[in-house]
């Protein structure tokens, strides 16, 4: 239990030791059903990412004109596109592109917005101030826009995507470290580092840091399930990687003009994409709660 | 609160919307320059049959191309205060007629997507806010991530599907002519639009109205006997109007992002879908139009956003007559 680092001056380490055992337990105990399809539903991702020739029935890229506009059948669990390609086997081997930039985005923007947030929160004074507009500013455009045109009229596809969307997904996990780091920085605990003098990167890494847990990984989900809409909705666009990609954006906007044929083509990357967005989302809601309930238990 | 005061601060936020504006124009500016390539080069690739001497001579003259960068940016400045942004390199006609002519589609889709935003968001709110805690508001909240999380292009793709292709109930593609075909075409098209923004709405208006709830005056009103309905009205709406108000242009402002995908998903001839086209197309002008326009319409609304606070809430008014 990582978050007893943090109890410091409210309470003995030894005692919470000795509760946690039958705590875990009574917690296990409340897992909701939601979670539970969460989480299997990323298991599921991470695998498609880590092994894509495992479970793919076929090769994504083998064309076979002989079997255009295939109808699903056993052979092809979504049946086949305009090439004769597996539309289930293409969608597996997207999975990686699909969620890989995502991750550095939630990754990369909760890390800038951790630095940021807590200096700010913790210092206050003219960083927090001139910060501060600048996320104002930054809030009140529409980020996906500022993206299209960036990518499109500068280019530099995929990881320049991923990074001008982590930029632009820091203002919103940095408000709530900061908001959070200001309810830290009141607390006896803090006081009593302030006493004890302890070294300003002590008190933050170890003592206030561990407290913001719950927010950083409701943040990173959350982060996480924007960042696949975002750069799904750019290969959509024609933004994003190159034709014939594997990615779900592209795939659904190029199978979209066959759906009558093989309506699959296009419906398989389209319940992909929600599915996996949700079942983030809703992880990170359900992780949230338990954390920041731990966190009021102690 | 005196004239003088109410004039004072509109000023305030008047002179703050001009330097937004500036400071927009500038990035706007900038575009064309950000291009790989020449002025020249985008005309080849926008369409080649416009890569002639004689546009490129218009192209250099409207710009300003040959004369030094801050010139060029003087010239922007001139030409976009009376909205002349050139001309398109893809069908040489005024950029600014191109974007007013797909007005037609946009005005009415955002209209509509804001009406079932509003409508489904403050009733989902609504009902979870007074059953807080039980499935009605655990529901709506799942629906809520849903909505946020689902991109619309693939909500769009799978409403598509199911009501217009499968079903039947709605046209497929396009926008349909007299009134009540075009309204048709666009319900679906409104509905993935409105879906994102029932998700903003429900959201802050949710916890809005829980801390509403809690307020001693509205127990006070409760204890008095009145009813649901009298205490909404009376009690509840009014102070979660300030709320409802920023929310609803924070859901404009991503109805802007969200409507380029929600167009060209549903073969709409928008504002949307012209700026997906020019920038596939390096049709610099265009795009620099377009988002000169949007910038604009969201100065705008974060001006009128700032005062109907100041309309709605005597609170901020006493406010700003103390600072």
């Amino acid at each position: 239990m990582s978050f007893d680092r943090s109890v410091g001056a409210s309470g003995a380490p030894d005692a919470v030791v000795a509760v946690a055992p039958p705590r875990l337990l009574r917690r296990t105990g409340r897992v909701s059903v939601v979670s539970v399809l969460s989480s299997l539903v990323l298991l599921a991702v991470a695998v498609c990412c880590i092994a894509p020739g495992l479970v793919e029935p076929h090769d994504p890229g083998q064309i076979d004109v002989t079997a255009r506009f295939a109808s699903p059948s056993a052979a092809h669990v979504a049946g086949t596109d305009s090439l004769g390609q597996d539309v289930f086997s293409r969608v597996i081997d997207g999975t990686r592109a699909a969620v890989g930039g995502p991750l550095v985005i939630a990754f990369g923007a909760i890390v800038i917005a951790t630095l940021l947030g807590v200096l700010m929160g913790y210092h206050r004074g003219w960083l927090d101030l001139v910060l501060g507009r600048a996320v104002d500013i930054l809030w009140a455009l529409p980020g996906l826009l500022i993206v299209i045109v960036m990518i499109g009229v500068i280019g530099g596809g995929y990881w320049a995507a991923v990074a001008v969307l982590t930029v632009l997904f820091v203002p919103e996990p940095l408000r709530l470290v900061r908001a959070a780091t200001i309810e830290q920085t009141v607390k006896p605990y803090i006081e009593a580092t302030r006493m004890l003098e302890l070294r300003t990167a002590r008190v933050l890494l170890r003592h206030l840091l561990p407290n913001l847990y719950p927010v950083l990984v409701a943040n990173f989900f959350l982060s996480f399930t924007y960042g696949i809409s975002g750069l799904a909705s750019l290969s959509f666009l024609g933004l994003g990687d190159g034709p014939g990609s594997t990615n779900w954006g592209r795939m659904l906007s190029e199978n979209r003009t066959d759906v009558f044929t093989n309506p699959w083509g296009a419906l398989a990357p389209a319940l992909a994409i929600v599915l996996v967005a949700v079942a983030a989302n809703l992880l990170g809601g359900a992780l949230y709660e338990r954390l920041a309930s731990q966190g009021r238990a102690r | 609160m005196s004239g003088a005061e109410i004039a004072r601060y509109v000023a305030k936020r008047l002179l703050f919307s001009c330097v937004a504006i500036v400071a927009i124009s500038v990035v706007v500016f900038a575009l064309i320059h950000l291009t790989p390539g020449d002025p020249e080069h985008a005309v080849g690739i926008a369409s080649p049959q416009n890569a002639t001497p004689a546009f490129f001579h218009q192209l250099r003259q409207h710009f300003g191309l040959d004369k030094p960068i801050t010139t060029q940016l003087l010239t922007f400045f001139a030409n976009a205060s009376h909205l002349d942004f050139g001309l398109s390199y893809r069908t040489n006609q005024s950029a600014l007629s191109l974007v007013v002519a797909r007005m037609g589609v946009t005005g009415p889709l955002f209209l509509l997507s804001a009406g079932v935003a509003l409508v489904c968001g403050i009733a989902m709110a609504g009902a979870a806010a007074f059953r807080r805690g039980d499935a009605v508001d655990r529901g709506s909240q799942n629906a809520a991530i849903f909505m946020l999380s689902a991109p619309a292009f693939a909500v769009g793709t799978i409403l598509l599907y199911c009501f217009a292709v499968s079903l039947g109930w709605f046209p497929v593609l396009g926008e349909g002519t007299g009134v009540m075909d075009r309204f048709w075409h666009l319900a679906l098209p409104s509905i993935t639009l409105g879906l994102t923004g029932v998700a903003v709405i429900f959201k802050n208006l949710r916890s809005h109205l829980l801390t509403i709830l809690e307020q001693d005056y509205v127990t006070f009103a409760r204890s008095r006997g009145f009813s649901r309905a009298t205490l909404l009205r009376g009690f509840v709406l009014r102070n979660a109007l300030v709320t409802l108000i920023t929310t609803t242009s924070v859901m404009l402002v991503g109805f802007i992002s969200t409507s380029v995908i929600v167009e060209i998903t549903f073969g709409l001839d928008g504002v949307g879908s012209l700026l997906a086209d020019s920038i596939l197309h390096e049709d610099i002008p265009v795009v620099q139009a377009i988002t000169f326009l949007l910038a604009l319409f969201i100065v705008g609304l974060n001006l009128v956003t700032d005062l109907l606070y100041f309309a709605v809430d005597p609170r901020i008014r006493a406010e700003e007559a103390r600072a």
